[in-house]
């Protein structure tokens, strides 16, 4: 081999470690000095070269890196070490096809080396190429015959059937692992658990059970041996569901429930298959009766033994729901005995549980409407009170909880007044008050008995702060949301490790519009990885839309490093389950990476941070073309997979205690996804439009130089028909129209109110209701027209006076009505009204990004026009004569001084706002805070300028980046005169 | 009251009544995807009626001839889903694998302010098997102890003869 002549291996390893600790340790600069001493004794040494490759590319010196790493590759190397160094750069440079193509070369050279062929399948896992599996894996088994080779082409036989888009391409492949298993089996040469598992996924995803049935009835059940107690009684069982033996399957979960009575899957699938036995069996017995005698039983035997097992007491429950949705509410009575009455049992047993209220909530509905009253009354009698009506131990504490949240869900409180809510709300928070000694001796880990009553009372105080505008009731909403963000701040300073107040406190300060604040609850949460595309709706969009670009950069920043990771962290484990043999999740792992890639929030955080980039800090044109050359967007395509964008947030954390059918509900989540859906193609297109402007722009500047060399040179470039980049920016252009037009349903209509615990309203409604998009669409017209204009000068098509005229007028009323949210924005804090600043800064943050993307347009103008003024005026100098300036470069030249005057007025009114916040903040903090008496007995003053102050500072700062943003835009459109 | 069963890649989208709370570290994917290929059995969660994550173990087998061991590598449970023997029930799932896997005992790391977690342990048959010093980073530092239940297989005990020195990190294999 060329790559290691002579020299004996372990030499090359005690020369190649010293690289191997550099770069571990991230010196990349020394890894490159000791490769280069390695290449000095031994200069075609292959895996010393590659390894320098890695180091450059950790550099930041891809090309280097590349060339070196294509010179060895021509080579053919074959060892280990250098494969692998090779897959380590072609990882890091996100191709791993490429590793693919490296393992081919050596396999060519070495056919029957095990484990390069093993590296080749690894590969091919990697990219999810299941054909190129299937074969090498059988290579490697003719090669060396051992089972995990023949199944990881069983495996990849599956995974083309799950990739199969077409049901009889799905259908062979399936047949085909089927029958490569079944071969195994009439030789007896299975040998591992998992082999029989792979066997089972691939009878059940063919949906044949009784085939199934009978492997589990055979001797390859022995071969499960490293499964929990149940595996094997719950296979049976869903197979004898699947294929409706309903009385083969009701047994298999009887025993279950007498084995595992707390295990819940038991009793819900027990009563499924019992209920389905009623429908089809006509035997003696009525199974009904069979199981509510059964499920008396355990109930009775629970009650006996005294164990604490919950189950049991909930079977007959689960009996009367399923009776009810299937409309045989007439035998509840004689089956469940009274429902009630079993409630009320559960609670005075597990009241003094926090978890009490979830485990009953799905039995509410079955309470009758008439014994609401007398059922609350009974509960409320359980709850060991002081004379002065405060829970005297924890286990009271719970149970008035329990009491408390039936009260919300059945319905007691949904006609309270705001100054009912406000009353019981301050009744909720002394309770916390009095009741807060008896949690002293507990950890700073563990969050308060206590905690639930100030989540409660938020629920309460928001609900009356929605209710009331402030100007006909006794209720200040304006005082009340402060109370309620340092009442929060209070709890979770209490309890660090309650995340609902986290959470509730996000909301209220969102509601402020002061978004710096609720980054310092969000950092608490300490979101990580996942939780980034999960809880991202909390904060992300919220920042951008306030304006606060700082937090919004930071959030974007962490969101999307998780998602780019993903391909890369969700691909070892693939090969991992390859080698450890869990073959059936393989699927799983490949379902989760697609729906992690498809995430909305994903697309919707990447195009948000791209226009963002574009429109925050650019200031010429010249930093505009070196910002796109970074971003590498291609107008023509939108890669968004739009049929599989996936909606992956986690609505349901927030507790809640309102009636079932107030809660949030499944449609309401729908429609947020589609409004949202409908947000991100706006701002897709936006995108590709800019993108397809500045390559008009561009174009048009080399064909210009070109066409300004030539003397004589009449027409520009004597090309009479728009270039293809022209037609794209039309394209584009339609499109936004007609994205617009599709948006009809969300403008100028407000956005449903959801539940508190629901998603943000959704940013269609604001964005499609101001005239951002047509502003675009005209200003992307006037690039056209300009284009064309200097293609042909004298066509009629082509004259832009009246074109530049509508988006000179559209532009600037724009910016005037916007003028009028600066003035609507409240900063002094007692004073705010909640809900008032958000729409006011997003509409100025839309306002800003649209001159953003107007001044890239407009620059794109700039750079066809200039030459051609250029070449004009040079003709002029030559000829002593003038020539006539085409039209449109004096109305450019009008429009970009009318349009700089009024962004300068924007300027000077955004930076006056900032300024006087600035300087006042201090006296509104001082003044404003001890004037009005927002506080509790709970709160102190002190707290509740605490939470005034980073409300204040919220402001500067999101006014400080706001004026910067305009100034910005300023400086850029200004710099377009001709 | 609870359903037990294998932890799914999807029950990740919505863990975070559990992870949010700042005692479980939320880990990268490949953290959670490798224990699903390598030891799925040993990956297992608590799920309420109505679907809400309660609680969840992942845990390891590792090690040669008798330190051949089942280990937990985290176990937890929401707020509200405390104190209801949860932990128990999924230790028990644990132990239940690790015998079959022929192990010889389980072992797991707590921190050692961490009484209701050390006291539970002790409850289920863990003993303090020895200290390590400051394995948890953080400011500062802070020590933990290594439990440790032996299993059938080791008949005389042999595993659980407490050490009488402290460890460090770097010591324990």
């Amino acid at each position: 081999m060329a790559g290691r002549a002579h020299v004996d291996d372990s030499v090359i390893e005690r020369r190649l470690r010293p690289i191997y600790e550099w770069l571990d340790t991230g010196n990349n600069k020394k890894a490159v000095q000791e490769a280069d001493k390695v290449l000095r004794k031994q200069a075609t040494l292959h895996c010393a070269r590659v390894l320098k490759g890695l180091a450059l590319l950790r550099m930041s010196r891809r090309d280097e890196c590349e060339n070196i790493i294509s010179a060895v590759i021509k080579e053919g190397p074959t060892d280990e070490a250098t494969l692998q160094a090779l897959t380590i750069c072609f990882r890091e440079m996100h191709q791993p096809d490429q590793i693919c193509r490296v393992y081919e070369m050596a396999v060519k050279t070495e056919p029957s080396n095990e484990e390069l062929l093993s590296h080749l399948f690894m590969a091919y896992v990697r990219v999810g190429d299941y054909k190129n599996q299937q074969q090498t894996a059988m290579k490697l088994y003719k090669l060396k015959p051992k089972n995990p080779y023949y199944f990881w082409a069983v495996m990849s036989h599956v995974m083309q059937a799950h990739k199969s888009g077409d049901p009889k391409g799905k259908e062979v492949s399936l047949l085909l692992a089927e029958r490569m298993v079944n071969n195994f089996v009439k030789d007896g040469k299975i040998e591992a658990e998992a082999e029989v598992m792979t066997f089972l996924h691939i009878l059940e995803t063919q949906g044949k059970y009784a085939e199934a049935l009978a492997v589990l009835d055979g001797p390859l059940a022995e071969k499960v041996v490293h499964q929990p107690q149940n595996f094997l009684a719950l296979k049976r069982a869903t197979y004898h569901s699947k294929l409706c033996q309903w009385e083969a399957a009701a047994s298999v979960y009887k025993s279950l429930i007498k084995d595992e009575p707390e295990n819940w899957q038991h009793y819900v699938e027990y009563i499924r298959a019992m209920m389905k036995l009623t429908e089809t069996d006509r035997g003696e017995e009525d199974p009904l009766v069979t199981a509510s005698t059964f499920l008396g039983s355990m109930k009775q035997k629970a009650i006996v033994e005294k164990t604490k097992h919950r189950g049991p007491f909930l079977g007959l429950l689960q009996l009367a729901l399923v009776l009810h949705q299937h409309g045989m509410s007439d035998r509840v009575g004689e089956l469940c005995g009274d429902l009630v009455e079993i409630l009320h049992l559960y609670i005075q047993g597990y009241g003094d549980k926090m978890c009490c209220y979830g485990d009953i909530i799905n039995f509410l509905p079955l309470v009758p409407k008439d014994q609401i009253c007398l059922f609350l009354k009974q509960i409320k009698e359980i709850v060991q009170l002081s004379e002065e009506g405060i829970p005297v131990n924890v286990e009271a504490i719970y149970r008035n909880l329990c009491w408390s949240h039936l009260r919300r869900a059945l319905g007691e409180q949904e006609t309270l007044t705001p100054q009912q809510h406000m009353e019981f709300s301050d009744t909720l928070v002394n309770l916390y008050k009095e009741t807060l000694h008896l949690s002293s001796h507990m950890a700073d880990t563990d969050i308060r008995p206590g905690d639930a009553y100030l989540i409660l009372a938020t629920h309460s105080y928001l609900k009356a702060v929605s209710k009331c505008d402030g100007t006909n009731s006794d209720i200040d909403p304006r005082h009340l949301i402060l109370k309620v963000a340092t009442i929060l701040e209070h709890g979770i300073d209490i309890s660090k490790a309650n995340f609902q107040l986290k959470l509730l406190l996000i909301k209220v300060y969102n509601m402020l519009g002061a978004t710096d604040a609720s980054q310092t609850v969000y950092e608490k949460c300490d979101l990580k990885h996942i939780q980034l595309d999960t809880l991202g709706h909390i904060l992300a969009l919220q920042a951008l839309d306030s304006a606060n670009y700082t937090v919004a950069a930071e959030i974007f920043s962490s969101t999307l490093k998780f998602f780019m990771a993903n391909y890369k962290d969700t691909s070892d484990p693939l090969i991992s389950s390859y080698k450890y043999g869990s073959l059936t999740r393989i699927p799983e792992f490949v379902e989760f990476r697609e729906r992690l890639n498809n995430s909305l929030h994903f697309a919707t955080v990447t195009a948000e941070q791209m226009l963002m980039e574009l429109t925050l800090e650019i200031s010429s044109h010249s930093q505009l073309v070196e910002a796109l050359q970074q971003m590498d967007i291609d107008p023509a395509t939108d890669k968004t997979n739009w049929e599989e964008l996936r909606d992956n947030r986690d609505l349901r954390v927030m507790n809640t205690w309102e009636p079932l059918n107030k809660c949030l509900q499944e449609s309401d989540i729908t429609a947020s996804t589609a409004a949202d859906i409908s947000m991100l193609k706006l701002r897709n297109v936006t995108i590709r439009l800019v993108g397809a402007a500045s390559r008009l722009g561009h174009s048009k500047i080399s064909n210009d130089q070109a066409s300004a060399n030539k003397e004589n040179s009449e027409c520009l470039n004597g090309e009479a028909s728009p270039s293809a980049d022209a037609t794209l920016l039309a394209d584009l252009t339609a499109r936004l129209e007609k994205e617009y037009e599709d948006c009809s349903k969300y403008r100028n209509c407000k956005s449903p109110q959801l539940p508190l615990q629901g998603p943000d309203p959704s940013r269609i409604y604001l964005y499609s209701s101001g005239s951002y998009i047509p502003v675009l669409v005209k200003h992307a017209h006037v690039l056209q027209r300009v284009h064309r204009c200097s293609h042909d000068p004298t066509g009629v098509e082509s004259r832009p006076s009246e074109i530049i005229k509508e988006a000179r007028e559209e532009i600037e009323e724009l910016i005037t009505s916007h003028m009028q949210h600066l003035d609507v924005i409240q900063t002094v804090t007692p004073n705010i009204l909640p809900g008032v600043n958000p729409p006011a800064f997003t509409h100025l943050n839309h306002l800003a990004q649209t001159l953003g993307i107007i001044a890239i347009l407009l620059g794109c103008c700039f750079t066809i026009l200039k030459p051609i003024k250029a070449a004009v005026s040079k003709r002029n100098k030559k000829r002593k004569e003038p020539v006539i300036m085409p039209e449109v470069i004096p109305q450019f030249a009008n429009f970009i001084a009318s349009l700089t005057s009024h962004l300068q007025k924007l300027e000077k009114a955004t930076t006056e706002k900032y300024k006087f916040v600035k300087s006042t903040t201090d006296e509104n903090i001082h003044k404003g805070y001890s004037s009005v008496d927002i506080s509790c007995v709970l709160t102190s003053h002190a707290e509740g300028n605490a939470v005034c102050e980073k409300v204040e500072q919220s402001y500067v700062k999101i006014l400080e980046r706001l004026s910067y943003s305009i100034e910005n835009k300023l400086k850029y459109i200004s710099s377009l005169k001709l | 009251m609870t359903t037990l069963r294998p932890f799914r890649c999807e029950d990740m989208f919505h863990f975070n009544n559990v992870n949010l709370d700042p005692l479980t570290e939320t880990y990268g994917l490949s953290f959670y995807l490798q224990y699903l290929a390598h030891w799925p059995e040993y990956f297992q969660v608590a799920e309420s009626p109505s679907g809400v994550i309660m609680g969840y173990i992942m845990g390891k087998a590792e090690g040669h001839g008798e330190n051949w061991h089942g280990h937990v590598t985290a176990l937890t449970v929401a707020p509200e889903y405390r104190r209801l023997g949860l932990a128990k029930q999924l230790m028990a799932i644990l132990e239940d694998i690790s015998e079959k896997k022929r192990c010889y005992f389980v072992d797991l790391f707590v921190r050692v302010s961490n009484l209701v977690a050390i006291t539970m342990y002790k409850k289920l048959g863990y003993i303090v098997y020895r200290t390590v010093l400051q394995y948890y980073s953080g400011d500062p530092d802070e020590d933990a102890y290594d439990m440790r239940k032996a299993l059938s297989r080791d008949v005389h005990q042999k595993s659980v003869v407490p050490l009488t020195h402290p460890v460090r990190p770097e010591d324990i294999e």
